[in-house]
């Protein structure tokens, strides 16, 4: 009996542990597994790693730069846009606009080109920042949050 | 109830072949079976303390704190408690492990009853009760503190009627815990027969209750407190919006827990019935469904 007593015991507090190892798991050792699993080498993780902190910074700023010279790269001409994100916590993120863009573009920030090519913001910031009337709302959980439906990316971005 | 002992009818007696106390058969791989799962759970739990000291998982013991404003201090002395509970259950696991690991190696726990000389039976009796005790302690704080994770889960419900269902939880194993750890002190009057009556020599005088019914009633109120945890987190999360990977994993996990409340109640039913084939007495087992609904949280991105 003192062998179940004994295994129920650790079990508990390894158990009771868990929540917080998922972190652990997640922080140190998720990147070098999907490097294992996927053969990328180092060096392509640093380079999606910069990719994204560049598009975080940019999309950050989105609401209060300014809207004149922008340098068209990837035309999105509906109304809304979406898109999907490369991070499984951000869903689906949809771009809407308060005006007609029928003179303004917006080039994709947040993942990466299917081509496999640079990201067309990248180098040039000052010149493909969106215009300020447009808004980010994150289409899942917006609501539950008290934003007025504009969510700071870096929220889910952490 | 390790006056288990003395309660031995003469009838089971008469069945035990000759002792051999000279070269009994022994089971030796306790020392090294508690060792594995000591080392692991330590592994473990230092790793969650660590992460929550640097603020990796959440500052140490006030990870959800921003969710209640203004918070009162009681609560926070709730949330506190999740992390300061963790602690004293792993303190009590070593010190659980220590008592197994002398049970079976010096005192003869590790024989079978009829190869165990008289003259340590009040010594191992002593280890089993003190095991038992510090077993009920560490259990109680650790299920406490599991219990106080679901909060995080009734966090995504926002339904309120769970958070009382997780205080009233709460409210059960403490009382749970601290009943039978005081039944054990006593149970036997005085204290020091609940060992001593195992010694043929003790001559004192001596009164105590009939452990049989108190292990029943302990096993039943294990099954009960383990059936109710694996309950709340699978009400609260039947209407969660998860991927299915994640759904078939948390319905894995609840079931597993349903077959170890299952197999508890089953244990508690021949513990009963065949509580005297040992010669030190039963441990309340069960819990390990409560044990397996903590491990939900890992699956739910959301909560953690």
């Amino acid at each position: 009996m003192l062998i179940w007593a004994q295994l129920e015991l650790q079990l508990s507090l390894i158990c009771a542990s868990a929540p917080a190892l998922r972190v652990f798991f997640r922080r140190y050792l998720a990147n070098p597994i999907r490097a294992l699993s996927s053969g990328r080498s180092n060096l392509d993780s640093a380079r999606d790693r910069d990719s994204r902190r560049t598009a975080t910074r940019l999309t950050d700023d989105v609401p209060s730069l300014p809207t004149t010279e922008r340098r068209p790269s990837t035309l999105l001409t509906p109304n809304s846009i979406r898109k999907s994100s490369n991070r499984a916590t951000m869903s689906e993120i949809e771009i809407e606009m308060d005006e007609s863009p029928s003179n303004s573009t917006l080039h994709r920030s947040n993942s990466p080109n299917s081509d496999g090519s640079e990201y067309p913001l990248k180098g040039d910031l000052e010149m493909s920042r969106p215009p300020a009337a447009y808004s980010l709302r994150e289409k899942n959980s917006a609501d539950d949050y008290d934003f007025g439906g504009t969510v700071p990316l870096y929220l889910y971005d952490r | 109830m390790s006056g288990n002992i003395q309660n031995i009818p003469l009838s089971v007696l008469l069945t035990w072949p000759t002792p051999n106390y000279d070269d009994p058969v022994r089971r030796s791989w306790m020392p090294l079976y508690a060792g594995i799962l000591q080392a692991a759970s330590t592994l473990t739990v230092l790793t969650r303390l660590c992460l929550r000291a640097r603020g990796q998982a959440g500052p140490l013991g006030l990870d959800d704190v921003r969710a209640f404003k203004p918070l009162p201090q009681a609560r926070t002395a709730i949330l506190t408690s999740s992390q300061a509970l963790l602690l004293p259950g792993w303190l009590g696991s070593i010190v659980f492990t220590a008592f197994s690991i002398l049970s079976t190696e010096k005192y003869g726990n590790g024989t079978h009853a009829w190869d165990v000389p008289p003259d340590l039976y009040s010594r191992l009796s002593m280890c089993a009760w003190a095991a038992e005790v510090t077993f009920l302690l560490a259990t109680g704080c650790t299920k406490c503190s599991i219990l106080l994770f679901y909060r995080r889960l009734q966090k995504g419900t926002f339904n309120k009627v769970w958070l009382y269902c997780i205080y009233g939880a709460l409210a059960f194993t403490v009382a749970w815990s601290l009943g039978f750890v005081l039944t054990l002190v006593f149970s036997c009057n005085p204290t020091e027969a609940n060992w001593e009556s195992a010694n043929p020599l003790y001559r004192k005088k001596y009164t105590c209750i009939n452990a049989r019914y108190e292990n029943l009633i302990s096993g039943t109120l294990s099954v009960v407190s383990d059936a109710y945890a694996v309950l709340l987190p699978c009400l609260m999360l039947r209407h969660f919006d998860v991927s299915k990977r994640q759904k078939v994993a948390l319905n894995i996990i609840f079931c597993l827990g349903f077959i170890v409340v299952a197999a508890g109640s089953v244990r508690t039913y021949y513990f009963d019935h065949m509580w005297h084939t040992y010669v030190t007495s039963c441990f309340p087992l069960v819990d390990v469904s409560n044990i397996l609904a903590a491990t939900t949280s890992p699956t739910l991105g959301s909560t953690c």
